[in-house]
């Protein structure tokens, strides 16, 4: 029993050790970032209507150590303002898109997400330090399994992962004050619009797979009625995973 | 007399049947292994690797006539041994390369982020490289030996060239495309053992290790590559890729995969497709349970998996619905049909009769045979009629009227930066679209539906379209022929036969509105009141206004200004024509620095890059060809025997080079209107020149002149019969447009005959001036011409895109003009 628990503790200890002195190398590139998703935001300000992420969004993005959610050899590039591949021809998305989608859900403390398309987990991590609590689902199983760890692994206890079609939702779970989906889809899937609350929205990247795709914002009004609004071109992989733009 | 040329009398090793069977066998194979090379990477990488294939053969044969202009000295007097090791190391590096590059870890989608992913590219790029090289080299050295026969020699290559086309055509419907290069390793097996028997000095004493040595490891390793499965790895961001790893998880199940010359087409099910062809979000209902067609990996079209219309009711919701809503029991043209699904639509709104014209006769016959069934009969039903056809074709050739032309072959999301841009549309031109309107009935009407942009580009370049095809038409005022609406999703265009009157203005508003559409534009729209901040689905707009830029852009095209809107939009939305049918091109260079200036790191997403990849192969083909075929070439300068002939030789046949392919381009990008199928138009252009310029090779040294006088006397045909073919062809061909697809093929075989004929005189005639001249000048010949071959192919689309096939035909004419001038200061430097 004391060998398992000085196991433990050993294990424990070597994670922490390493994932903090990870931290520390990959800071700076961190701090350039952050500068980049600035430099973004300004550019992109005719289509978003204001020249910058949310400070709240962007403290978030400053603590979530990204080197965490890519693959081990990609790790020097983790904080490089670019998609990389997570395998499965899945990728993690750009940081700006992160931010920025992140940042149009216009989320509270006490909100209950819904993501679509978990792939590495790195933007169900962002989210869970915004609101009460993350819904994820992945529909590739590995992907789906590798987060649900990683994610245990670093602390981020009011995420929940389902490996499943994102298409239906999570009805057990809803409704939702917002959903959020990481992965191109053909339309706006009709269960997701059943499950948001009114007043909820949605930001979902919309088109053709492997192709451009329009981020758009989906609003549901206290009374039901739905708005949509172009945001900006991106590119996502398909509703089968993960995204990246 | 130089020592070479003293071995080479000296030989026995002269040109017989066998030897020449040999050499046909080569020129066949390599033309076989590129068209299958190109399909293999089309289904397993992307379509634009297709085009890469054709600028590695040519960088092949380029870089094997440099190493040729040092290498051939040694050659000439070893050629029995070297010629049977360069054509066992083309045997070896065919399947060999092939499955080496296959291998390479490549991952596309991160070219532009990694430079490791580049220096791979390079790897893979060098791999493809390889037996293109070989079969080069084997093939010029052949040339060169036999001096004395060129125009036999070059005859027999063009030959087997052209052989080799129509042989890949047919085998494409047998065989898969990753399983070629087997096939062909065994066909250049079949070659070696020609060469071997073609020379009876290979067994004796001198030969016979190396003969037996290649004959043992040559028939090994052909078994080895029949039991070795040669099967392409599926990049893993296709849509073939995502649906076999669902496939794993048992979320997918593939139900059949068959091969053809227009693609490899594989189907799914899954209960993870959702595909709702662009319904609103009205549409709170789930789409019916659907199979997935996929040609080429990528999919291709939508098949539901029902019994009956009732159970399509997401289609209700569509904006492909509008025209429907509008008219009552249509008489309905499906244009380009593939899964099935327009044919529910129209059904759901009781259309009297559908008409479904779609080219891919293959799919035709899934949907009558195996797919049958899983698809409701949905092709087979009465009032349902099939036409195996063009689109573009059918069109010009039928009489009937329609009520509802729904062009569904344009449908579809965005590409953005597509490489569709390169291909060739001939159903989106102003002549195409103006047969359609002719072929409208009095309340009939055009509809067609494309993912939304922003900025807007496709819908825009619709609208000038229309426009363009109505007044082609006759049309005064297109603007009052004209209805569009949006979805969050897609944009509709509606064309009308008659004027829209107010009563169906007024439909269409309400009609729209119903669907949670917003109408962006009808004749009379008012931007105050029709256009306010009422938007269900907000789009971006200019600086302060309260209307979309797919309005501002409508109106301007409908206005006065258009041309001047043209030159200001960011996008390339003038009407395309049969002269330039790029419908998908949006490029204009002019915005690229205020793309970039403007959306920094987006600035890809929103510029449609198809033509920069143009460009980017054209500068690595140039830069790839400077470093191995020019650079070596140029080096021979620092010797001290440069001939004075070696410019207007490097003239000569840098212009062949650069024509030849001019003419080959275009002819196979003009085919494909006349005969609609791409692949019929590539067989029946690449065969006639490659044919009858071979017949002109023969035919040519039988004329009793001196190779300059013949030079001369083809060199104004070909300028004469260019320009003519330019102006003429695309009228003669329509004179037989009724005709059945055999009658199409000969007579556009044979439109490209006289043409061929006097081009296949330029070459050979060029080579025998320079039979007497230096050994190096030959190899530099074919260096060159190789060099400019490589360059042009793409020089062609680029040209084509920008201005028209009739200037590409212009520019091969004065080609072929200044090869003439080039040939008489030839042949004063070699005096």
């Amino acid at each position: 029993m004391v060998r398992i628990l000085l196991m433990l503790i050993l294990v424990t200890g070597c994670e922490v050790a390493s994932y903090a002195l990870i931290s520390d190398g990959h800071r700076k590139q961190s701090q350039q970032m952050l500068r980049e998703i600035d430099q973004d935001a300004l550019y992109a300000s005719s289509t978003l209507g204001r020249n910058f992420i949310d400070k709240r969004v962007m403290d978030v993005m400053a603590k979530v150590a990204r080197h965490e959610f890519v693959p081990a050899h990609l790790r020097d590039s983790a904080y490089l303002n670019v998609p990389l591949p997570i395998g499965h021809g899945q990728t993690i998305s750009q940081p700006f898109i992160v931010a920025l989608m992140t940042d149009l859900l216009e989320t509270k403390k006490g909100d209950v997400v819904l993501e679509i398309g978990t792939g590495s987990g790195y933007q169900a991590a962002v989210l869970s330090e915004l609101v009460k609590k993350v819904y994820t689902i992945e529909v590739i199983k590995e992907l789906g399994e590798s987060a649900r760890v990683r994610l245990s692994r670093l602390g981020y206890a009011n995420v929940e992962v389902r490996v499943a079609d994102g298409y239906f939702g999570w009805e057990e779970r809803a409704p939702f004050d917002s959903i959020i989906v990481t992965a191109a889809a053909g339309h706006v899937p009709p269960p997701l619009i059943r499950q948001l609350k009114p007043g909820g929205r949605i930001v979902i990247p919309v088109g053709g797979a492997y192709q451009v795709q329009m981020l758009m914002v989906v609003t549901k009004d206290a009374s039901g009625a739905l708005k949509t609004r172009q945001v900006l071109p991106v590119q996502f992989v398909p509703l089968t995973g993960k995204a990246g733009q | 007399m130089d020592q070479p040329e003293a071995s080479q009398r000296e030989s026995s090793f002269r040109l017989n049947a066998l030897n020449s069977v040999s050499l046909f066998l080569i020129s066949a194979a390599v033309i076989v292994y590129q068209i299958g090379l190109m399909r293999s990477l089309s289904i397993a990488k992307y379509h634009h690797f297709s085009y890469l294939v054709i600028s590695i053969a040519l960088l092949g044969f380029g870089a094997s006539g440099t190493f040729l202009t040092f290498a051939s000295i040694w050659l000439r007097r070893n050629f029995p041994s070297g010629s049977l090791m360069l054509i066992f190391l083309f045997f070896v590096s065919v399947p060999g390369s092939y499955l080496l590059a296959e291998h390479i870890p490549l991952d596309i989608q991160y070219l532009l982020y990694s430079g490791q992913q580049v220096l791979l590219l390079v790897l893979y790029v060098f791999l493809l490289f390889v037996p293109f090289f070989f079969a080069g080299t084997i093939i010029g050295l052949i040339l060169i030996h036999f001096s004395g026969n060129v125009p036999v020699v070059y005859g027999l290559n063009l030959f087997g060239s052209g052989a080799g086309g129509i042989i890949s055509v047919v085998a494409l419907s047998y065989i898969q495309p990753f399983d070629f290069p087997r096939f062909v390793a065994a066909v250049v097996c079949g070659a070696l053992f020609a060469w071997i028997a073609s020379f009876r000095e290979y067994l004796t004493e001198k030969f016979l290790p190396l003969t037996v040595s290649l004959l043992v490891s040559g028939t090994v390793l052909l078994f080895l590559f029949f039991i070795y499965d040669t099967g392409a790895v599926i990049d893993q961001y296709k849509t073939m890729a995502h649906l076999d790893r669902l496939s794993l998880q048992s979320g997918a199940k593939k139900l059949l995969t068959r091969s053809g010359p227009r693609g490899r087409i594989d189907v799914y099910e899954s209960d993870q497709l959702h595909q709702t062809l662009f319904a609103g979000l009205q549409g709170d209902i789930l789409p019916p349970r659907q199979l997935a067609l996929l040609i080429d990996g990528e999919l291709a079209g939508t098949i539901f998996k029902i019994r009956n219309a009732r159970d399509a009711a997401i289609l209700d919701f569509t904006p492909q619905s509008l025209a429907y809503r509008l008219i009552d029991r249509p008489k309905v043209l499906l244009l380009g049909e593939v899964g099935g699904v327009n044919v529910w639509l129209a059904k759901r709104f009781g259309a009297s009769k559908i008409t479904v014209v779609q080219g891919n006769g293959q799919l035709s016959g899934l949907f009558r045979n195996e797919l049958s069934g899983l698809s409701g009969n949905v092709f087979m039903r009465p009032g349902t009629e099939v036409v195996t056809q063009e689109p573009h074709v059918y069109v010009g050739r039928t009489k009937e009227k329609f009520d509802i032309i729904h062009i569904v072959t344009a449908e579809g999301f965005s590409t953005g930066g597509g490489l569709q841009s390169l291909h060739e549309d001939y159903m989106l031109t102003t002549e195409a679209m103006a047969k359609c309107f002719g072929t409208l009935s009095d309340r009939g009407m055009i509809t067609l539906t494309r993912g939304i942009q922003s900025l807007p580009r496709d819908s825009l370049k619709i609208t000038s379209l229309f426009a363009s095809a109505l007044e082609h038409a006759g049309v005064a005022d297109p603007g009052r022929h004209l209805l569009l609406a949006r979805n969050y999703l897609a944009v509709n265009t509606l064309l009308t036969k008659q004027p829209v009157d107010s009563t169906v203005i007024s439909r269409f508003r309400g009609r729209a509105a119903e669907l949670g559409m917003d109408a962006e534009y009808f004749p009379g729209i008012s931007r105050e009141t029709d256009q306010g901040n009422s938007q269900i689905n907000r789009m971006e707009g200019p600086p302060g206004a309260h209307y979309s830029f797919l309005h501002y852009g409508v109106m301007k095209i409908l206005s006065g200004d258009r041309e001047k809107f043209f030159g200001e939009w960011p996008y390339r939305i003038s009407p395309p024509t049969d002269d330039s049918p790029y419908f998908l091109d949006f490029f204009r260079w002019r915005s690229l620095g205020s793309f970039i200036e403007t959306y920094r790191g987006q600035w890809l997403q929103r510029l449609e890059f198809g033509y920069v990849v143009l460009v980017i192969t054209f500068i690595s083909a140039a830069l790839f060809a400077l470093l191995f075929i020019l650079a070596p070439l140029f080096r021979l300068r620092t010797r001290e025997d440069v001939h004075p002939a070696r410019l207007s030789t490097g003239l000569y046949f840098l212009c062949l080079g650069c024509g030849f392919m001019f003419i080959e381009m275009v002819s196979i990008q003009k085919m494909t209107r006349h005969l609609g199928d791409p692949v019929s138009a590539a067989t029946a252009a690449l065969t006639a020149i490659l044919v009858f310029s071979g017949i002109g090779s023969l035919i040519q040294e039988k004329v009793r002149a001196s190779p300059l006088r013949r030079i001369s006397f083809a060199g104004a045909c070909v300028v004469v019969l260019t320009v003519a073919t330019a102006i003429l062809s695309d009228r003669l061909l329509d004179m037989v447009s009724g005709y059945g697809m055999a009658v199409r093929f000969i007579a556009a075989s044979a439109s490209l005959a006289p043409l061929a004929f006097f081009m296949g005189w330029m070459f050979p005639s060029g080579l025998m001036m320079l039979e007497k001249s230096p050994e190096h000048l030959m190899p530099w010949a074919w260096g060159i011409n190789g060099f400019t071959s490589v360059l042009a192919a793409p020089l062609s689309v680029m040209l084509a895109m920008s201005n028209g096939f009739q200037s590409v035909m212009v520019a091969a004419a004065l080609c072929y003009g200044c090869a003439v001038f080039a040939a008489t200061r030839m042949e004063r430097a070699l005096k």
